[in-house]
Parts: C-alpha cells; sequence; structure tokens
C-alpha cells in the first residue's frame, strides 16, 4: 500500500519515464481508493494541458519582428 | 574557426527558418524581456555557428544549438546577478500529513476551469495566476518544466539540454508541480 504523497510522486515519474511494474500496481490500487488522488490526477492533466496552452495565449509575439530579427541573424551569419 | 561545410551550413540555416520563433519564445518565457531575449537568441546561434566544428553528432544539430540557448540563459541569469526565488520549503510537508495522505486545505474544488469560451474570464485570470507561479520557480526548475510540457522535449533530450539526470528530472517536475500547485492555490484564495 502507498499513500497519497507516494501516488504523485509515481505520477510525476511516470511522465518522465516508465514506472516499474510494483510501482504501477501499487499507483493503480491507490487511484481505485483514493477519491482525493483522483481529484488530483485530474488537475494535473488540466496543468499539463494549461503551461502547454498558457504560454501561447499570454505571449503577444510580433511575427513581422520575427522575421526581422531571423533576417538580420543570418545577415550576420553571412548565410 | 574550421569552414563548414555548404550541407551543414544549409541545415543551420533551415534551423534558423523553422526554429527561430520556438528558440526566441522559449528564451522570452525564460528572461522575461523580448529585447534581451533577442539578444541572447541571436548569440547563442552566433555561437554555435561559430563553433560548429565541435559539433559531434551526439544529438541532433537543433537539440546541440538549443542546448547553447539554455546555457545562454543560465549565463545571462549569472551576470545579471539576478537572484532566483529560492525555496528551500520542502513542498510535500506543505501539502500532505505526516501520514501521507492530503491535507485538506489542499484539496482543491476545480482549480482548473473547463477550457472553454464560455469560461473565458475564469480562464484568462488562471492563466495569468500560472504564469506568476511559472516565474517563481528556480529557473532550472522553469526550464525543465517548459521544456516538458510547453515545448514537448523527450526525457533524453530534457537531460542533453539540462545537463541532469531523469531522476533529477522527475524530481524536479514534482518538486515544481507541487510548488506550482501551492502557488495557484493561494493565488486563487486571496482573489476568492
Amino acid at each position: 500500500m502507498i499513500n497519497c504523497r507516494k501516488y504523485t510522486r509515481y505520477l510525476h515519474k511516470s511522465e518522465i519515464q516508465p514506472l516499474r511494474w510494483y510501482e504501477k500496481i501499487l499507483m493503480h490500487y491507490h487511484y481505485t481508493i483514493c477519491k482525493w488522488c483522483k481529484k488530483y490526477t485530474y488537475e494535473n492533466e488540466q496543468l499539463n494541458h494549461y503551461i502547454h496552452t498558457t504560454i501561447d495565449e499570454i505571449m503577444d509575439l510580433n511575427n513581422q519582428e520575427i522575421e526581422q530579427q531571423k533576417k538580420e541573424l543570418l545577415l550576420k551569419l553571412n548565410l | 574557426m574550421a569552414n563548414p561545410s555548404n550541407d551543414i551550413k544549409t541545415h543551420f540555416k533551415d534551423i534558423i527558418e523553422t526554429n527561430y520563433k520556438k528558440f526566441y519564445k522559449h528564451a522570452c518565457i525564460q528572461v522575461g524581456c523580448q529585447d534581451t531575449a533577442k539578444d541572447i537568441v541571436q548569440e547563442a546561434f552566433i555561437t554555435a555557428y561559430e563553433k560548429l566544428h565541435t559539433f559531434q553528432q551526439k544529438s541532433s544539430l537543433e537539440t546541440w544549438i538549443f542546448g547553447i540557448l539554455n546555457n545562454k540563459i543560465l549565463e545571462h541569469f549569472r551576470n545579471t546577478k539576478k537572484s532566483p526565488t529560492r525555496f528551500d520549503t520542502e513542498f510535500e510537508d506543505i501539502l500532505f500529513n505526516k501520514n501521507g495522505s492530503w491535507k485538506k486545505e489542499w484539496i482543491a474544488n476545480d482549480l482548473f476551469p473547463i477550457d472553454h469560451k464560455e469560461n473565458e474570464k475564469e480562464t484568462k485570470k488562471i492563466r495569468q495566476f500560472l504564469m506568476d507561479c511559472l516565474n517563481a520557480l528556480q529557473e532550472k526548475h522553469k526550464q525543465v518544466v517548459l521544456l516538458r510540457y510547453y515545448l514537448n522535449k523527450k526525457t533524453k533530450e530534457i537531460c542533453e539540454v539540462c545537463q541532469v539526470s531523469t531522476d533529477n528530472v522527475w524530481q524536479i517536475l514534482h518538486r515544481s508541480k507541487l510548488q506550482l500547485k501551492i502557488c495557484l492555490q493561494s493565488k486563487q484564495k486571496s482573489n476568492d
């Protein structure tokens, strides 16, 4: 049996590397019995989604300015 | 400087054409200033071009240049002596009871609104909170989080760029995510 603290570690670890077979079983079992960790798992998915979409939404980049920067760089490098 | 072959020059130029915006955006998020980001990205490409003869093809050329960019960003922080917000607090102790269960006050009710037009106002607010919280992470942690969740980089590439082990990567992400949760919920609470 694992607790919620350990569950979150496994959850975050699973996004980076495959878990060992027993870690998967422990995690799955905890998920089925803990409604707070179910909630956190959903929250974590939402966080991933929001990180991915927020930056594009919030950052207002001027495409013309970027094209200009590219030209400037290619000129500096003589490419 | 050895003269790079025409093939590699063409490849380098293609990388500028296709990746400049992505690199620039990454630098903007990291340093928080578009002018500084421009200087850093240009300097990174110039340094990479000058050092092309040292490129050993252990990774892709794009990853190699991206690594140089990340070093330039960290160098910028060292030079400006911007002291990152250091949190020595153990985030797990804030969120969990001694027996490892969630502390009641941190169980959130719909921390994130459904990303939908109807919730535009709410969504906008949480996005701003999230940006503030991302900016409060330590530089290295922010770098890892953005590489993984914004740029969708694979673990191997994150390890190469940030020069950390796989175990370090997930531990950094674990700490960062707990910190983000605490930060977001605290901001929401004080806003209510």
